[in-house]
């Protein structure tokens, strides 16, 4: 190995190794693979954070690409899977700042419910929880949450999409996004009071009982 | 990464046989070639590693033109039929 030169690691504990060794080989079948195993995954994530099916597509086409491209500074450093949706994510969240110029951020610590000294809520909550087994507010209930997830900064959606809808751990969501696990239990945490407060806001629910709840 | 065409004119058709990548560039070329060739002409994609999103469009458009599209690979196949569902 000379000077200056990253070890490249063989990959064959990673259970990809075939697929990279394709890659690598600019094996006419390379791309196949690659798109057979993670297209559907890449494209549920990808849509996750873009909110837009079109968009979704053509950041996951975007991503297979570029992953073809870049395959020979794969190291084996992390699993070729998070790597990957590394660049899926940072496609999907490049297409959503774009797309975002155009409206109005929202500040989530403007958004998000005030809690007192204690840790509790400041304001009473409002307990909507039985709309959700009722079959005629599941549309509204939807729509509200949709619109949640959509004012979500896109970082935050990702990670709530990620673990909450498509099951991904916190070790594997931070390492797509290259933060602490910590990190990205703060992310989830946050997304989640603001999502209930949306809800809170956009379900009449009944009284509370017993105002307040803890954080 | 490099990208050949070789083309073979046979009694009933011009076949353009492609190998390697065939992005942005290589399509603009490759349309060149098209636009001399007469009669039925046939894209075999055997070879082809990669095909990017401006490539997708341009075999949608062509194949829609009447070009016939052989060994495609599977998933170019299904992104071409995205590209013609999103027209």
């Amino acid at each position: 190995m000379s000077v200056g030169t990253l070890p490249i690691d063989t990959g064959r504990t990673d259970r990809d190794w075939e697929l990279v060794d394709a890659l690598r080989r600019r094996d006419a079948s390379g791309a196949e693979r690659l798109v057979t195993t993670y297209q559907s995954r890449a494209y549920r994530l990808a849509v996750g954070i873009t909110t837009n099916a079109e968009d979704a597509e053509e950041v996951v086409q975007d991503a297979f690409v570029s992953a073809i491209r870049k395959i020979d500074t794969f190291r084996g450093q992390s699993a070729f899977g998070s790597w990957f949706y590394r660049i899926v994510a940072n496609a999907a969240l490049q297409k959503t700042r774009r797309r975002r110029r155009r409206r109005i951020d929202v500040a989530l610590d403007d958004v998000l419910p005030a809690f007192d000294s204690d840790g509790r809520h400041a304001a009473p909550v409002v307990d909507w929880s039985p709309a959700i087994d009722d079959p005629a507010r599941q549309i509204e209930i939807r729509l509200a949450l949709r619109s949640a997830m959509e004012e979500l900064p896109p970082h935050h959606r990702a990670a709530t999409i990620m673990r909450d809808v498509q099951d991904w751990s916190c070790a594997e969501i931070a390492e797509v996004f290259g933060v602490s696990v910590g990190g990205v239990k703060t992310r989830l945490h946050r997304a989640r009071l603001f999502i209930r407060k949306r809800l809170t806001e956009s379900l009449p629910g009944r009284s509370p009982g017993a105002s307040g709840g803890t954080a | 990464m490099t990208y050949r065409i070789h083309q073979s004119v046979q009694p009933d058709a011009n076949v353009f046989v492609l190998s390697g990548v065939l992005d942005t560039e290589h399509a603009t070329r490759l349309q060149e070639l098209l636009a001399t060739a007469s009669g039925r002409i046939v894209l075999d994609l055997k070879d082809i590693t990669l095909v990017d999103r401006a490539a997708v469009r341009f075999l949608a458009r062509v194949e829609s033109a009447g070009t016939e599209i052989v060994n495609c690979p599977e998933y170019v196949r299904r992104w071409i039929a995205a590209e013609n569902e999103g027209r």
